[in-house]
């Protein structure tokens, strides 16, 4: 019986010789490598399309080749391939002059797993009608497609640039802690200071809003968190359970 | 639309997108003999704002396979408005690994959800021991071939509580070990599983032209009574190693001159059938595709009335 294995080891290995059950024509076993490559490498590209346009189209796809043959996916969804393809890029050695592409990286993967995280089933409330008074009592946490980063690097700010066709530089280069979340049909990104940002992580350890913020143990940073919790809630990106 | 072609869907009183006046026919799957297309999410707006004047909607399953989000919404709004053509393209029912029982669960859900007229899936590999190739891979034509595709097939039916449509190939390669003919294969697959066929005749013109058998030929000895949708699409044309052309799967241009021919024979000898056309790669706005969406629409219209002048 023909073997499968050999087919697929050949695939992902150009040096390995074309499997022997096939009826080799005209070297025609390489438009199976190449279609298995290239359609891996243009799903990585519709996942990381920062990474691509900073890079090059044609770097990224020697890039993504490689990543491929090394860690080929393993999820029939494509887009859920790509989860360690920033911890990739990162320890890429000719990429070691561009630390804050893996973080760009880290940012693209959160947004596509918020993109098709599930939905928010509570959100039928009225958010006007909310009262602070009310948020208080009330257990919160992260909505369900809210992810938080921080990065060394303005990583927001880089990727928020090259959404324009030509991209300018950042001006100053410092570290970045952004929330990421599901807003109407598309996402949102929310650039935190540092305070605001441990606030979040740890928000959904307490028992109640008002718990979190007593642990405050400061008036100023407990109304400036109340502010943002509820400008957060409003927008969806953090729900009461 | 252009008032001197066919029309791709019937106009209706009740909701200007469901067609009316598709009779059901003999074929497996309930999709209308019209012309459908796929769902992309680079036309989400136009689906979702006026939609596309199309018989059916195809959707990738895997496309759909996400615990929530704005592509759901998508799904549902055709869902309500069109039939659905559900086309698998991960199942691997050619592949000498089990089945991935978490896949097929995800399919099942999504069955659930969108209620599909139809699901496709094709005569191919795309995973072996757990790495996903995101390519339709060929199998042998072979006794143990048969016999696992076969189990294959009824474990999907039964996992999904309805007939499957299996696709014919485009293949690059062929194997030593073959020893049935591909449409014998099919029909053989189809009377042991009960399963229908779908014929994509874009890959009957690459398969015939890459391993030079006559692609008319196949579509005559093609069991075409269990045939519940065709399939039409574009092909490239390259030079292998050799210097021979070869002709590649591509999905990304026009229909060739070759491949409407057969689809016009195919349709002739099985009646109207339900048929997409596929646009994956360097996909054009909508609009553009109508030319080709008007053209299947004619050559169904033409049909028809030569079975109704006939009979």
């Amino acid at each position: 019986m023909p073997s499968q294995a050999d087919f697929a080891r050949s695939l992902l290995d150009p040096d390995r010789a074309v499997p022997p059950m096939i009826v080799a024509r005209g070297n025609r076993f390489d438009i199976y490598r190449n279609n298995v490559l290239s359609s891996l490498t243009s799903a990585l590209a519709c996942t990381f399309p920062v990474v691509e346009k900073m890079v090059g189209s044609e770097y990224f796809a020697a890039l993504a080749s490689a990543f491929v043959r090394e860690t080929p996916p393993t999820s029939r969804i494509l887009a859920e391939y790509g989860g360690v393809f920033p911890l990739f890029i990162g320890t890429f050695p000719p990429l070691a002059d561009f630390p804050y592409l893996a973080d760009v990286a880290r940012l693209e993967w959160l947004r596509q797993e918020a993109i098709r995280s599930p939905d928010d089933l509570q959100r039928d409330t009225p958010l006007a009608s909310i009262e602070v008074e009310a948020l208080m009592e009330r257990k919160l946490v992260l909505a369900p497609s809210a992810r938080l980063l921080t990065s060394p690097h303005p990583v927001a700010t880089l990727w928020r640039l090259h959404q324009d066709p030509e991209p300018a530089q950042p001006e100053g280069w410092r570290s970045e802690r952004v929330m990421i979340f599901r807003q109407d049909r598309g996402l949102a990104h929310a650039v935190l200071e540092e305070p605001d940002f441990v606030f979040l992580a740890t928000l959904g350890t307490f028992e109640t809003l008002g718990d979190a913020l007593w642990a405050l143990q400061d008036t100023d940073a407990a109304s400036r968190a109340l502010r943002l919790t509820t400008n957060l809630y409003q927008a969806g990106a953090l729900i009461t359970v | 639309m252009n008032s001197a072609a066919a029309p791709l869907a019937s106009a209706s009183t009740s909701g200007r997108r469901r067609p009316v006046g598709a009779r059901s026919t003999a074929s497996p799957g309930a999709l209308p003999p019209l012309a459908g297309l796929g769902v992309r999410f680079d036309h989400a707006n136009a689906w979702l704002e006026h939609g596309p004047e199309v018989g059916f909607a195809e959707i990738h399953a895997e496309n759909f396979m996400m615990a929530g989000g704005p592509a759901f919404e998508l799904l549902d709004a055709v869902c309500e408005q069109y039939p659905l053509s559900l086309h698998g393209v991960a199942l691997s029912l050619g592949g000498t690994d089990p089945l991935d029982l978490d896949h097929l669960a995800r399919l099942r859900r999504l069955v659930e959800r969108c209620q599909p007229a139809s699901f496709s899936e094709h005569l191919a590999w795309s995973s072996h021991e757990g790495v996903y190739f995101n390519d339709l891979l060929p199998v042998a034509y072979d006794s143990p071939t048969l016999r696992r595709v076969a189990e294959h097939i009824d474990q999907t039916q039964e996992a999904l509580g309805m007939t499957l449509l299996l696709e014919n190939p485009s293949t690059y390669v062929e194997f030593a070990a073959s020893d049935w003919d591909e449409v014998d294969f099919l029909e053989e697959l189809a009377r042991r599983t009960g399963c229908g066929l779908l014929l994509d005749v874009n890959n009957v013109v690459v398969s015939a032209a890459n391993h030079g058998f006559s692609a008319s030929y196949y579509v005559h000895r093609f069991p075409l009574h269990r045939v519940g949708e065709i399939h039409i699409a574009g092909h490239d044309e390259q030079r292998d190693a050799a210097g021979v052309p070869v002709l590649i799967d591509s999905h990304g241009s026009n229909v060739a001159e070759t491949t409407w021919a057969l689809l016009d024979q195919a349709l002739e000898l099985a009646g109207p059938r339900p048929v997409l056309l596929e646009r994956d790669n360097d996909v054009p706005a909508i609009e553009e595709l109508r030319p080709e969406l008007e053209r299947i629409a004619a050559a169904l219209t033409r049909v028809e009335i030569t079975n109704a002048l006939a009979s």
